[in-house]
């Protein structure tokens, strides 16, 4: 309850700041900061002259806020938003404007995200506060600002445009931005600030377009892995390798047996030949690699699955191999397998996949269960871990019994060293989550 | 930026001009206007940035410890304001001289240095410096209209230069003058009503003021008269006493007045070698221009310059351009001499029945002024009790006439005026007196000390040529008033015995001694910036921040071609062509004929691009080839600055 409300007054506060820092241009802002000044030197008149000052300062103030109700603008805007970008890659699209009211020169646009609403559980969970001792659990302005920005998913830059010429056709004008997570990034619209005549206060005038665009996980170069796995049947061929069925790959054509499928009679081969034709497949066996992402926090950050679905993708995006699948498996609100390669998807599904996929609240032994179905086959395993405890070791050791090749990348918070794991298997690497490109450039 | 250069060099002068400041407003004004002309720049860091700000903090604690150390001036906060430009150049100078040219906004705002970096932003600091440094101008108080027409001309200047693109230069001459215009009214009413508010705040909110010429009493209002426990002064005494600061003879529509209203200088009274005298001393800090409380027959007012004293007919001494904190010592004869008045005999007829009543009970006509004094004291110490406590809200008047015939219990405002009363019915002069009542005795400073609610009223009486106090409240008020004192009192005596104890030294120790507290001061204070700046930065460390989460990492980021790329934009050679924005690496390079340049390209292409990467032999030659070239480019440089001119 008390969270609740520091929670709202922590908003109230953000609501107020980010009014003043969108009203007043930098002028209006050094002048608000002096009247604030003159008032407290001023409240004696017998000391000093700085009351002059206070009233002085306080007309241009109120004059300004007065003009602004003289601004009018009439506008039409189209967004050029890609369809992806990458979480911490400064990035940029252009905003295609059309004036139809007078010139205004010296603006400001500057684009309203969604907001969302903040929970203290999720400040705790995010910032891993419930690690720490009770009287450190306090969730500061500073802490609750930083989880709102991460909500809102992107830095983007306000845009100073020079002039927005009177009826032209279009300007354009150039958004540069940093998303700071994955998933989708929702854009409500943006706002134009246009200053008053004595450039201190803005109006804002916010121009609704809606859009969204996608943020893929952080990617990071791989060496391939050598897992030297045996090409495995794959019942129904490469069609159907990700579905259930029972097609198989063409390999001859050869006359009509007892019980053979009438879907396999080749009609045109009937035709010319005048009996029963069919085609004849041959099962196929190639490569299949899982790749298993641990989503089960447990006791580990958010920071370190954010690094786990980080290693993920970069393992899905450098490990392509024409004549090989891959799974990724993960469990979220249910187990999932999502395959590609061998033309079945691209790999922009999986990294569309990557920038979604969110902690488990599941049991780990419903990812066991997924990947023991899924282990007949699989040619080879490589895991992605977020700590190293029984139960997961129990689950690798499953494959060595198994006999299939598998590599393991447990993401640790730097706390962990090579030498202090015990029953590492042979391919076990060790990842430490403040240094994910230099840790996965060394495998 | 001339422009603002200008504005900048303008308000140093009328700064200069204004505090009469002139050698230090030199060297700034050199500053500044050698800057274009000079080449040399600092690589000054965001962090140093934030370290010059905390020097600026340093010097204004120096700027505010050394007023207060050295009591060099009566409030170091209007000095902090004066010379407001003195401590904020450095960052100024550290703007115009660091190759970044403006200045990180953390510099100045302490929030923004932990802002995402989309908030952060660089800031031009000259124009904010030089609104500054004019309104530290407004310190000097010069009450003409020389300043605030100097401010509206140089910021309607800054605004004219500042204004954005599409204003017409009509209209914001016209927004201009009417900010002028009513800036110039409005700050002439304030003032008026500065005056007014204080006036008003010093009665009815302080209540720890006196008037000397009109007192609003208590009388009759509801609920619980309480004053704070707020220590006022303290005084040292051989024995508990009565500290008077105003009369009033005169009553009228419920109030009391004095009758003589004029001030006139106070002047030392010089006394004969036979006259006993007294002594006490006082502290007290002070934060406006008070009515002193003194006792009886003041003789001699000593060490409170630069203090300037006046005094009415009636007693009351003023004392105006009071230092922050005192101690001063007063020399009495214990005797106050002041003329009668027609009005020290005048009774107000509502009064006069109750008036007739105690009068015949205590047989005040057949008594001498002696006995009537000690009679009606006698008599409201074993009849009537005292109360802070007031039922009913009713008219002053009834509230006394009730208080005197029924209720027989009151605050010593009730007692003070009803023992006016009756001394005057009974043929002898009377005023009523506010003032303080000496009572606190506190062993371990052995001094006495007078809280807010020490605040008391009795009545005086002329006997035999002299002023003579007749305290007829019950002695049990003191009592009935600790016992309500706050929860907190002893917390905030500590902090007013601390205070006490500060200032006492301020005053008192040699010079030497206090500069070494001003030098341990200053490093205590950096220590404690330092300490607040370890905690939040081990407070950070304790959770993962967003900010340290790695970036993601481009294939091939590390690629030795850059320190290439780097060569080309550092050396400005010209037959170097640089690369133009859109334009691919493979198609440069085929324009600047360099097939080794070629070779390391095709490399640096591959390991950017193809997701196979370099093999471990490609990789090798890529970072020798990078290196052979760039030997020989730099080989190259040498020999043509080695050629004969």
């Amino acid at each position: 309850m008390a969270s609740k409300l520091l929670l709202r007054q922590f908003y109230k506060v953000y609501r107020y700041s980010r009014w003043f820092r969108s009203h007043f241009t930098f002028m209006g802002h050094t002048l608000l900061i002096f009247l604030f000044v003159s008032a407290a030197f001023g409240v004696d008149t017998q000391a000093t002259t700085s009351y002059q000052a206070f009233t002085f300062l306080l007309m241009l103030l109120i004059l300004a806020f007065l003009n602004s109700f003289l601004i009018k603008l009439n506008i039409s805007a189209k967004r050029h938003l890609p369809k992806y970008f990458t979480v911490g890659e400064q990035s940029h699209y252009r905003i295609k404007i059309r004036n139809k009211s007078k010139k205004y020169q010296n603006i400001t646009i500057y684009e309203e995200l969604q907001t969302y609403k903040i929970t203290s559980s999720q400040i705790n969970h995010w910032f891993g506060l419930y690690l720490l001792p009770w009287h450190k659990r306090v969730i500061s302005f500073n802490l609750w600002r930083k989880f709102m920005a991460y909500k809102r998913g992107a830095e983007i830059n306000k845009v100073q445009l020079l002039l927005l010429e009177e009826k032209k056709d279009e300007s354009e004008v150039q958004v540069e931005f940093t998303p700071i997570r994955r998933g989708i990034l929702e854009f409500k619209g943006f706002y134009i600030a246009i200053p008053d005549i004595l450039g201190l206060y803005q109006k804002n005038i916010f121009i609704p377009l809606k859009q969204s665009c996608l943020i893929l996980p952080r990617r990071f170069p791989v060496a391939p892995l050598k897992l030297e796995g045996n090409r495995k049947h794959q019942s129904g061929g490469v069609s159907l390798a990700s579905s259930v069925g029972d097609s198989s790959e063409f390999l001859s054509l050869r006359d009509y047996r007892k019980g053979d499928p009438l879907n396999s009679v080749n009609w045109k081969s009937f035709a010319r030949h005048g009996k029963l034709i069919v085609k004849e497949y041959q099962d196929e066996y190639f490569v299949r690699r899982a790749l298993l992402l641990d989503t089960f926090l447990d006791e580990s950050s958010n920071v370190l699955f954010e690094s786990a679905v980080s290693v993920a993708a970069s393992i899905c995006m450098t490990q392509r191999q024409n004549d090989a699948l891959l799974d990724l498996m993960f469990v979220g609100d249910k187990a999932h397998c999502f395959t590609s390669g061998r033309g079945i998807d691209h790999m922009p599904h999986i990294q569309e996949v990557l920038a979604c996929v969110q902690p488990s609240s599941d049991s780990f032994e419903t990812l066991q269960d997924a990947i023991m179905q899924h282990l007949p086959i699989c040619s080879s395993l490589v895991c992605v871990l977020m700590s190293w405890d029984k139960k997961r070791q129990e689950l690798v050791n499953k494959f060595q019994i198994n006999n299939i090749p598998y590599a393991v990348f447990l993401i640790h918070d730097g706390s962990l060293k090579i030498s202090e794991i015990e029953n590492k298997p042979e391919n076990f690497y060790l990842i430490d989550h403040n240094n994910l490109a230099d840790d996965l450039g060394a495998v | 930026m001339n422009s603002r250069r200008g504005t900048l060099l303008l308000s140093i002068i009328i700064w200069s001009g204004f505090t009469q400041i002139w050698f230090f407003g030199i060297v700034l004004f050199a500053l500044i206007a050698i800057n274009h002309k000079v080449q040399w720049r600092w690589n000054i860091k965001t962090k140093q940035f934030y370290r010059i700000t905390d020097f600026c903090i340093v010097l204004i604690l120096i700027i505010l410890s050394y007023g207060y150390v050295f009591n060099t001036v009566v409030n170091p906060i209007f000095t902090l304001l004066k010379l407001a430009p003195l401590w904020l150049a450095p960052i100024l100078i550290a703007q115009l001289y660091s190759i970044r040219t403006l200045l990180p906004i953390g510099t100045l705002l302490y929030s923004m240095r932990k802002a995402s970096s989309n908030e952060k932003q660089d800031i031009d600091f000259t124009l904010p410096f030089s609104i500054a440094a004019l309104l530290s101008c407004a310190s000097v108080n010069l009450q003409s209209p020389i300043f605030f027409i100097t401010l509206c001309v140089i910021l309607s200047y800054i605004l004219w230069l500042e204004r954005p693109g599409h204003v017409k230069n009509i209209m914001f001459l016209l927004i201009v003058s009417i900010a002028t215009l009513f800036g110039h009214f409005s700050h002439n009413g304030l003032k008026q009503l500065s005056s007014y508010v204080q006036e008003i705040a010093i009665e009815w909110l302080t209540g720890s003021e006196t008037n000397p010429f009109k007192t609003y009493t208590s009388i009759g209002q509801v609920g619980e008269l309480k004053l704070s426990d707020k220590i006022v002064f303290r005084v040292k005494s051989d024995r508990p006493l009565l500290l008077h600061q105003a009369s009033y003879n005169l009553y009228f529509n419920k109030e009391w007045h004095a009758s003589e209203t004029t001030f006139s200088p106070y002047i030392q009274q010089k006394i004969s070698n036979k006259t006993k005298v007294k002594k006490i001393e006082i502290y007290q800090d002070f934060s406006s221009d008070i009515i002193l409380a003194l006792p009886d027959g003041p003789t001699i007012i000593k060490d409170l310059a630069p203090a300037q004293l006046s005094q009415s007919k009636m007693g009351a001494v003023k004392a105006v351009n009071l230092p922050s904190w005192a101690h001063y010592s007063i020399t009495y004869t214990d005797i106050r001499l002041s003329e009668e008045s027609k009005f020290d005999l005048k009774v107000p007829k509502q009064h006069l029945d109750w008036l007739n009543q105690v009068s015949k009970k205590l047989k005040l006509k057949q008594k001498s002024p002696v006995q009537i004094m000690k009679s009606i004291k006698a008599y409201f110490q074993s009849q009537y009790f005292y109360t802070l406590y007031t039922p009913k809200q009713v008219d002053a008047d009834q509230a006394l006439i009730k208080f005197m015939l029924k209720r027989k219990a009151g605050h010593c405002e009730y007692f003070a005026i009803a023992s006016v009363f009756l001394l005057r019915y009974s043929g002898i002069p009377a005023r009523l007196v506010n003032g303080f009542s000496v009572q606190e005795y506190d062993a371990s400073s052995d001094l006495y000390i007078v809280r807010a609610r020490h605040s008391h009223a009795w009545a005086t009486a002329k006997v035999d040529d002299t002023w003579q106090a007749l305290d007829a409240t019950p002695s049990q008020w003191l009592q009935i008033e600790e016992q309500d004192s706050h929860i907190f009192q002893p917390i905030s005596d500590w902090f007013s015995k601390l205070y006490f104890h500060f200032n006492q030294w301020r005053l008192s120790s040699n010079s030497d001694n206090k500069i070494f507290i001003f030098i341990g001061l200053i490093l205590f204070s950096l220590y404690l910036l330092r300490l607040v700046d370890k905690n939040k930065q081990l407070a950070t460390n304790n959770l993962t921040k967003i900010e340290n989460m790695p970036f993601c990492t481009l294939l091939g980021e590390d690629s030795e071609y850059f320190i290439i790329d780097s060569f080309y934009r550092s050396e400005k050679q010209e037959e170097l062509k640089l690369r133009q924005n859109n334009e691919t690496l493979l198609n440069w390079v085929q324009n600047l004929d360099d097939p080794q340049l070629k070779e390391i390209i095709k490399l640096h292409n591959k390991l950017r691009f193809d997701p196979e990467g370099l093999t471990q032999e490609q990789r090798i030659a890529l970072r020798e080839r990078v290196t052979i070239w760039l030997d020989k480019k730099s080989k190259k440089g040498r020999g043509d600055n080695d050629k004969p001119i």
